[in-house]
């Protein structure tokens, strides 16, 4: 193809590009906005409103609190995200590469914040509460870190990617991977990890360094084990994965237990939303954020479960797309860091909702309740959007 | 940009391969195992409180209950539930109830009830107090249970106590098995008697309320119920006034033969007859309905209500006892002694042994192979016809009789090895026919369970008997002192136990040896007599009460016809007249009797206890509206002990002034 030629002619690029902005005024690249990729968010997003209200309605009635508190507070966070993605998108994605130090640094300082004075839910600190508001700001740092090795990446595009490029890499990822593991949250620390592999990738870093790094990755993994950096919960969690046989129904293996059912309950054409005992009964705990799929499985079933996972198919197939069609390797490494994170949070969030990955609390993508995820995912969506709003030359 | 593409479709395909495998995933746990996870959710979900239904009323054939159902509040525990607080809780429950904690906790303890019921401690609590463990349940009473509970009860006490039956816990192998598929552990079934037999009709319909719970138990929603429909109400053939009867006479029966001096010589004999247990009958041998059973020592059905309690069980438990719960008229079979005759007169006549009018010499000893066999009476009784050989119950005549039945068949074999002979047998072993053909040697099929079918022994019985118990005899014969006449007799039995002797048929004769009956088959064939022919199945339920008020009538069933002609049965039946009268062996007993009755003495050796006395008859003699049969263990002759409740019972039935039960004269 041809970015390959306009990147090594830089100055000619430079002045064709401001020719074509005064020409096509700011805005002129909202016109190439993937339409699909919408759908699909707002399919996805849809959904998760529903499922929330159905999830948590039955319990905030029997307290006497206001059925729809998850769904405003959703749809809050949902504007938020909106106006973030329309920023986000409305940027030119290659002023991100010259600011993409500064996010970078401001995303590792609020980490850093966060695992000195973070609040705790569920025995981790991941919570900070900035101006009234209560956010996780590794939600945040996704987008942050998926720029900051785009704009490394591309910086080093040309000749080959040496061991320096990788060092600087892992250096970068780790950084911020080390920080959540301290809060501690396993399941975001490795969502940050498949965000580098994605990365690295793409970015045609040899195999042969990212099979050593795979290697080295797997090795800290069980060091990290031997040396009880994990939590105690952390380690129940995987082990009851490991012998589910053993579990006792009643403690570990038990939202597993129950989220199976739920799932399986659904059957072909689910229960009828609203519907689901295990849902609403609060059979399956957190099935408002991390377990979330089960109210589909079971209120909908197979049908419901095949479309959200139809919605997300689309939504992976669009932002590959974006990959494959972005005109600079900037906008292929970002739109490959996205793919990264959706899928691997995809496959880890509904793997453990029918059991066959271990728990790990992350939560699904527009779907579940919570509104740092939502809007965190919504900005790569604006990055998605951006990149390819801009694909033509 | 070759690389960057291959590595984006890389990207793809892993990304695709994901939504493979979850998609496998969901179709195995949604569509493939989905109906046992929807069920597992219901499971969780739904708690189900079984409504108990009362069981069906027992009613007796003019309407008279016996059994019906009283709602009784009742506290139970259930010890596994309180946890350490078991003390407190229990003395709590003292105060409440205004019982000593021993007697709870002993109650708790002993109570024989299942593990997934709670165990009642106290019934009939007053209402206060029930509401009282109802409102601090969980904080002062936990694992106690205060409910209002459907609980047999019993107008008439122990009346008819083994034809009602009682009721108890189901096992876990009645669990297993398929007559109780649909019930559920810790049900209360009929463990004997009608109760059981008719479990299905009586049992009814549990509702059931069907609670929405949460992941704590606690009731969110009441998802309705289905309300409990009581059982079928179930009207018996007995009459409770009969039964009254009946049961009085026995047990006055058996008390004056206590007082009877038994002037038998032997082990075991001497004193005054111990009669510590008997059993006695009433059929309508128009239809076989049972209108009065009685076993004695009885038992109260009360006691099991809520679960019997160890003392109480162990009571009747106890050998001294005598096994109180065991239904002697169908549930233990004995010798019949000299009622059997009946058999051995019609296969004479029937077989052309011997005709109506010919005589057979009543001797006081008859001798064969240089075996002697003695009559009752020692002194020789000249010749008689077989209506006075039934009357005087002339043993030695049944003898001959038997001799020459044996001598025929023995004749048919010869030639046959009997060792060598698999199935059918190739003589017709005339006595052994005729006995089954009277109904005996199998259970009559009443409706009641447990019933014995007794014994008719015969070759192929004496053969299977000796292979079964050869190894024994032949081990003790070894054993005994060598020439010694128990050695002789146990290498006889080793050796040649399996041949069917001469000696075998002449006892079977008279009903002795190996021949074992129960009270309610010696009614059934003298029910025949007095109906010239058929044999009813007896019965002692006779419609089915559904709840809408639909009556379903029971038909009596017939199981045949006896195999002797009716003249001949006309011939036994004068002969059985003969016996109440003159100088027959009841006559002692019946010969004031206003109304003519028919009936034989039985009087079975049972060494080396005292004799079983027997008496079955039936009366009006010409009209026979009632067979009574009356069986009382160790309790001397027939006509001693047994006439004379038959006569009480008689007098009872028909009406007649009732006279004090006298021990009547020793005669066979």
């Amino acid at each position: 193809m041809t970015q390959l030629d306009y990147g090594n002619d830089r100055e000619a690029r430079l002045v064709r590009e401001t020719v074509q902005r005064q020409w096509a005024g700011p805005y002129g690249a909202a016109r190439n906005i993937d339409p699909l990729l919408l759908v699909a968010v707002a399919g996805l997003v849809g959904l998760g409103l529903v499922m929330i209200f159905s999830a948590t309605h039955h319990q905030l009635e029997l307290r006497g609190a206001d059925p729809m508190h998850f769904v405003t507070r959703q749809l809050i966070s949902l504007g938020i995200g909106l106006v973030a993605l329309l920023i986000v998108a409305a940027v030119d994605y290659r002023l991100f590469r010259a600011w993409a130090p500064v996010i970078y640094a401001v995303a590792i300082i609020m980490l850093i914040i966060t695992a000195a004075t973070g609040t705790t839910v569920n025995a981790s600190r991941a919570w900070i509460v900035f101006g009234g508001f209560q956010f996780q700001p590794a939600e945040l740092a996704k987008p942050a870190l998926i720029l900051m090795l785009a704009a490394l990446f591309h910086e080093r595009r040309e000749g080959a990617l040496g061991m320096r490029a990788l060092v600087d890499a892992v250096v970068l990822a780790a950084i911020p991977t080390g920080l959540i593991l301290l809060q501690p949250d396993l399941g975001t620390a490795i969502v940050f990890v498949a965000i580098t592999f994605g990365v690295l990738l793409l970015a045609r870093v040899h195999v042969r360094y990212m099979i050593a790094l795979a290697v080295i990755g797997v090795l800290s993994m069980l060091g990290a084990y031997q040396l009880n950096i994990l939590q105690e919960y952390q380690v129940e969690r995987l082990t009851t994965f490991f012998n589910a046989a053993d579990a006792d129904p009643q403690s570990a293996g038990y939202n597993v237990n129950q989220a199976i059912i739920a799932v399986g309950s659904g059957q072909f054409s689910g229960q009828g939303l609203l519907q689901g005992t295990q849902t609403s009964l609060g059979y399956v705990p957190e099935n408002h954020t991390d377990f979330i799929f089960t109210v589909v499985g079971e209120e909908l079933g197979f049908l419901g479960a095949a479309l959200l996972l139809g919605l997300y198919a689309l939504l992976l197939w669009r932002a590959l797309r974006v990959a494959a069609m972005a005109r600079d390797t900037l906008g292929t490494l970002i739109a490959g860091g996205v793919v990264a994170v959706f899928s691997f949070q995809l496959f880890i969030n509904v793997g453990m909702a029918v059991g066959i990955m271990p728990v790990t609390g992350l939560p699904l993508p527009f779907v579940s309740y919570g509104g740092t995820s939502l809007i965190g995912s919504l900005i790569m969506i604006g990055l998605l959007q951006n990149v390819h709003m801009r694909r033509h030359r | 940009m070759e690389s960057t593409r291959l590595r984006l479709t890389f990207l793809a395909l892993l990304v695709v391969s994901l939504f493979v495998l979850l998609f496998a995933r969901l179709w195995f746990l949604q569509v493939m195992a989905g109906e046992q996870y929807a069920a597992r959710a219901e499971g969780n979900a739904v708690r189900t409180v079984v409504l108990e239904a009362p069981r069906g009323k027992i009613v007796d054939r003019a309407g008279e209950t016996i059994v019906r159902n009283r709602y009784a509040p009742v506290v139970s525990v259930q010890p596994d539930e309180m946890g350490e607080q078991a003390d407190e809780v229990y003395a709590r429950l003292s105060a409440l109830l205004d019982k000593p904690v021993e007697d709870l906790m002993r109650r708790a303890d002993s109570t024989r009830v299942g593990p997934f019921r709670p165990r009642p401690v106290a019934i009939d609590v007053p209402e206060d107090a029930i509401a009282y463990i109802h409102e601090n349940g969980s904080s002062l009473f936990p694992g106690v249970y205060a409910e209002t509970l459907p609980l047999r009860d019993y107008p008439f006490g122990a009346l008819a106590a083994h034809v009602v039956g009682y009721l108890g816990e189901i096992s876990q192998e009645e669990l297993d098995s398929e007559r109780f598929a649909g019930y559920r552990p810790g049900e209360v079934i009929g463990w004997s008697g009608v109760e059981r037999q008719y479990e299905e009709v009586l049992r009814g319909t549990h509702g059931r309320r069907q609670l929405e719970v949460d992941p704590v138990g606690r009731v969110l929603r009441d998802l309705g119920d289905s309300p409990p429909v009581q059982g079928s109400d179930l009207v018996l053939t007995l009459d409770v006034d009969a039964q009254r009867l009946v049961e009085d006479a026995l047990a006055e029966g058996i008390e004056v033969a206590r007082t009877i001096p038994d002037e038998g010589e032997g082990p075991g004999r001497g004193g005054t007859f111990k009669a510590p247990a008997g059993a006695a009958v009433v059929l309508d041998p128009s239809n076989g309905d049972v209108l009065a059973l009685a076993s004695h020592p009885s038992f109260d059905p009360a006691l099991f209500v809520g679960g019997i309690s160890h003392s109480a069980w162990s009571t009747l438990q106890d050998p001294d006892n005598h096994f109180p719960l065991i239904n002697r008229a169908i549930q233990s079979s004995y010798p019949p002694g000299s009622v059997y005759k009946i058999v051995p007169a019609g296969a004479a006549l029937e077989e052309g042994y011997q005709s109506p009018d010919g005589l057979l010499p009543c001797p006081g000893s008859w001798e064969w192979a240089g075996q002697v066999f003695h009559n009752w009476e020692r002194s020789d009784s000249g010749h008689m016809d077989l209506t006075r050989a039934l009357v005087h119950s002339c043993d030695t005549v049944f003898y001959e009789l038997a001799r020459r039945m044996w001598t025929d068949e023995e004749r048919e074999l010869s030639g046959e090895d009997m060792a060598a002979v698999d199935g059918e047998l190739p003589v017709r072993e005339r006595l052994a026919e005729h006995s089954r053909g009277w109904g005996l040697g199998a259970a009559t099929g009443i409706d009641l369970p447990s019933e014995r079918g007794g014994v008719v022994p015969g070759r192929q019985w004496k053969r299977s008997y000796w292979e079964a118990t050869r190894d024994i005899a032949c081990a003790q014969s070894r054993q005994a002192e060598p020439g010694s006449y128990r050695r002789d007799v146990l290498s006889d039995i080793c050796e040649d136990g399996w041949r069917w002797r001469g000696g075998d048929a002449v006892n079977m004769s008279i009903g002795q040896g190996e021949m074992q009956t129960t009270p309610l088959q010696i009614a059934n064939a003298f029910a025949a007599v007095a109906n010239r022919g058929i044999l009813y199945q007896p019965r002692v339920a006779r419609e089915v009460v559904h709840r809408d008020g639909t009556v379903e009538a029971l038909e009596p069933d017939v199981i045949g016809e006896v195999p002797v002609r009716r003249e001949y049965l006309d011939y036994i039946h004068r002969g059985l007249v003969g016996v109440t009268q003159d100088n027959g062996t009841a006559a002692s007993v019946f010969a004031d009797f206003e109304i003519p009755t028919a009936g034989k003495t039985g009087t079975a050796q049972y060494k080396p206890k005292q004799p079983i006395a027997w008496y079955a008859g039936y009366a009006p003699a010409d009209d026979p509206r009632y067979v009574v049969v009356a069986m009382v263990e160790e309790a001397g002759g027939g006509s001693q002990s047994a006439a004379p409740i038959v006569r009480r019972i008689f007098e009872g039935l028909l009406d007649v002034d009732k006279t004090p039960i006298d021990p009547g004269e020793a005669n066979e």
